[in-house]
């Protein structure tokens, strides 16, 4: 056994039980799994939420000890041709599965990278190994899914993670790897990721290897993010027409190693809950959108931070008139 | 009961022609056809075509297996380019010396032949079915994806989509057959998810049964997703549009948990954002088009730069044009119109009308020694216009060797009527393949030369003779241009 592993690996779930979040639909899939039986599935939904994890919980369920006879994973992505379907998958599908299981399970992840050409491909492949094939398909959005896929299979809709579907699963892997963190620091975990675990865990483990006992500065560091209250102070600087506090707080932002591009980033996300006027906020993240493409698009990244600033100075200046 | 893992949607699928629920008339078709394939002159090909889970492929096979006939199915999940299928169906459909039984050939998904690896399929097939001694059954979802020579030597079958009402009869007899306790209201709630797809219905059954707790299958355990994502849409809309004060926090959550790409959801409040405004509002409505516009510019720089990050741009901007701009209470609407609701182009007519003009600009391009971009931008225009003169059009088709489907394409927007549009563009392509077949065709390069470069009367010249042919059609069209106009015009204020 390797001394070190990748978390996310390391502490994918082996139980439905241990599959964070999505409860509703996990209490479906038990039944399934209760029944020894299911029907093609199709698990949507934005990235690190479960999807994944649910297809290899459930596999490890159904088939214990023979799952890795009875389960493949291809990543759509990868190889998203038809070529994929007419050889690799139909392969697999047309074999016997092994050990006392009635099928085996392929699970395409991002299925929706697959061309339309290969998906119709699939069609066809999905039901006439039916008898010992099921296809677990993973994606983004179930309407990137032709519509003949669809109607072979049940499409379930996973959610973003609450925080504290999150939480509980941090502390868990907190606790088997001997690390103490505070609520902060769950905090600063669930700001980061986005509700997506994956980068959650990624980032405990990176800071994991600075100390054993994490602070939200460290969470805040490794990924090279800024505070959120740096980030609110920042807006609020400008806001109250303060030009050269807020270039100053940029300054130090920046010299920390945040790039403007994740300074944008983090602005956008924050003015939202802004204690200011609907008006002002669509219009300051219409503003933050448009620096954000044109320093993409090859243009000085300072300038283009300095004047998304002195705008917000501007603005400030016309609310009080 | 029998092994549990099978599929019902296999299981029960019908042995007999009479067995196939809904389309009555198809079935009927279908089974006239297949009385009628061994007199001479008949027909040896159907195309059956419709909407996914509608009994097309079920179709084929209990008439097959009622007429005791052998199947040979080839289907998308199988190679068929030229060669393949020729070695597989060629033969099959060829000779039947050896055996006395008839072979059908089921050509499964055959409106999805693609590119390389499945190169010159459809020619094969075209040929096959011409040549072809034994019934040929294709299948498709979608005909215009399939050529028109190709359909000029088949039987063409329309299926559509089943209705909720024999949906939910099919699903009361299987669980009776499964031996499934199954609450009247879940019946129907399966059938109408459905949508017209009778087999994702019976998925949806089997899934419900699968996962059902013992207390049988209630109507509040029916959570397939197509019907949560109709609803969420509905619920997000209303947050947007609505007259509840929002969040814009919790506005932009709920889009964020919703199964639909932005692009979607941006046309969903594009057509509703009108309804939400009353009058003297227009201000506002204008300012909310103007984030939306913002939204969309976001959009297309998503898609113009593969980039995803845009994508929150739009996304907020989207969300919050309305509750932003908002200064009186809402006018509250409940029923949100989809944005399908408008002519929404055939499943893959666009795509179809693109690879035509594609094919087009091609042969121009070759022809004309310019670009491709060039043949595209400035000579299909021009050959739109030349083409409403027909006589002018034989002599182009004869130059630039156009096929029927390339003509119909630059005849299209003088003819309403798509039936009549294809008579012509066949009556043009016929004619010009007998000028060919007079003449060289050297003295008309003069022509499409002046074509690419055109002098000013040319076009008036054509206008003339188009106006003096098609006068009462050109009327027509141009009604219904202004119909159409108006109508948008009143959707939007």
């Amino acid at each position: 056994m390797p001394r070190e592993e990748i978390w996310t690996e390391k502490y994918r779930p082996k139980k439905l039980d241990e599959v964070a979040g999505q409860s509703h639909i996990i209490s479906n899939i038990k039944s399934y799994v209760r029944k020894k039986n299911l029907p093609h599935l199709i698990f949507s939904g934005p990235a690190g939420v479960g999807k994944t994890a649910a297809a290899v919980a459930m596999t490890h369920e159904l088939f214990g000890d023979t799952w890795a006879e009875n389960f493949t994973e291809l990543n759509a992505s990868d190889e998203r041709g038809i070529e994929v379907v007419r050889n690799k998958i139909k392969n697999f599908a047309r074999t016997m599965p092994t050990g006392d299981s009635a099928f085996k399970i392929i699970f395409l992840d991002e299925a929706d990278a697959l061309t339309d050409a290969a998906q119709s491909a699939l069609r066809r492949t999905m039901e006439r190994y039916s008898s010992t094939c099921r296809f677990v398909l993973s994606c983004n959005f179930s309407s990137k899914i032709i519509d003949p896929i669809q109607s072979r299979c049940s499409v379930y809709r996973f959610k973003s993670l609450s925080y504290d579907a999150l939480k509980a699963r941090i502390l868990y892997i907190a606790d088997k790897e001997g690390l103490t963190l505070s609520e902060d620091t769950v905090h600063a975990l669930n700001y980061i990721s986005m509700g997506d675990m994956r980068r959650a865990i990624n980032a405990l483990q990176s800071a994991a290897v600075l100390s054993k006992e994490i602070k939200p500065g460290m969470i805040y560091e490794i990924t090279a993010t800024a505070r959120p209250e740096e980030i609110e102070a920042l807006i609020k600087e400008a806001l109250t027409g303060n030009f050269f506090a807020a270039l100053a707080m940029l300054d130090e932002m920046m010299e920390k190693g945040i790039s403007g591009d994740e300074i944008l980033a983090q602005m956008h996300r924050r003015v939202i809950n802004m204690d200011i006027s609907a008006r002002q906020k669509v219009e300051l993240m219409d503003r933050i959108g448009e620096a954000d493409y044109r320093i993409t698009e090859g243009a000085n990244e300072r300038i283009q931070l300095d004047a998304l600033i002195a705008s917000l100075c501007l603005a400030s200046d016309e609310r009080v008139k | 009961m029998q092994r549990s893992s099978e599929e019902w949607t296999e299981r029960y699928r019908p042995k007999k022609l009479i067995e196939v629920v809904g389309n009555v008339k198809a079935v009927e078709e279908l089974k006239e056809w297949g009385e009628s394939i061994h007199k001479r002159k008949a027909k040896k090909a159907a195309i059956l075509h419709g909407p996914p889970g509608c009994g097309k492929t079920s179709a084929a096979y209990a008439l097959a297996s009622e007429k005791g006939w052998e199947v040979i199915e080839l289907n998308a999940s199988d190679q068929r380019s030229e060669g393949v299928i020729k070695s597989i169906v060629g033969p099959a459909s060829a000779c039947n010396t050896f055996s006395r039984t008839t072979r059908l050939i089921i050509l499964d998904e055959a409106d999805n032949l693609h590119g390389n690896e499945d190169r010159g399929g459809t020619r094969a097939i075209t040929e096959i079915v011409k040549s072809s001694t034994q019934p040929i059954i294709l299948i498709a979802n979608d005909l215009y994806k399939m050529g028109k020579a190709l359909q000029r030597n088949c039987m063409v079958i329309r299926f559509q989509r089943i209705r909720t009402p024999t949906i939910a009869r099919v699903l009361k007899r299987l669980s009776v057959l499964e031996g499934i306790e199954v609450e009247e209201g879940a019946v129907y709630a399966l059938a109408e998810n459905a949508n017209g797809d009778l087999r994702s219905a019976i998925n949806d059954l089997q899934a419900s049964s699968i996962s059902d707790r013992g207390q049988g299958i209630v109507k509040a355990d029916i959570a397939t997703g197509k019907r949560d994502v109709e609803v969420s849409i509905f619920e997000v809309l209303k947050k947007i549009l609505g007259d509840s004060e929002q969040e814009l926090q919790e506005i932009l959550f709920s889009l964020y948990n919703l199964d639909k790409t932005p692009e979607e959801t941006i046309s969903w409040i594009y057509v509703n954002l009108p309804n939400a405004y009353g009058e003297g509002e227009e201000r506002d409505f204008l300012r909310a088009l103007h984030y939306l516009n913002r939204a969309d510019v976001f959009l297309g720089r998503t898609r113009s730069r593969d980039n995803y990050k845009f994508w929150r741009y739009a996304s907020s901007l989207m969300a919050c044009a309305v509750c932003s701009t908002r200064t009186e209470s809402r006018r509250r609407y409940d029923r949100y119109k989809s944005p399908w609701q408008r002519a929404r182009p055939q499943d893959g007519e666009e795509s179809k009308y693109a690879a035509v003009k594609e094919e087009i600009a091609k042969k121009v391009g070759t022809y004309c020694k310019v670009p491709l971009q060039y043949a595209r931008a400035v000579v299909i225009p021009l050959l739109k216009i030349t083409f409403r003169n027909a006589s002018k059009a034989v002599d182009m088709v004869a130059v630039l060797h156009l096929e029927a489907q390339q003509i119909a394409f630059l005849i299209s927007g003088t003819e309403i009527d798509t039936k009549e549009r294809n008579k012509k563009a066949k009556q043009i392509y016929q004619d010009a393949v007998a000028i060919t077949a007079l003449k060289k065709v050297t003295d008309k390069t003069e022509e499409l030369k002046a074509v690419s470069v055109p002098p000013q009367n040319r076009e008036g010249e054509a206008e003339v003779v188009q106006i003096k042919l098609k006068e009462s059609e050109t009327a027509e069209v141009e009604e219904e241009e202004k119909l159409k106009t108006q109508k948008t015009f009143d959707d939007f204020f």
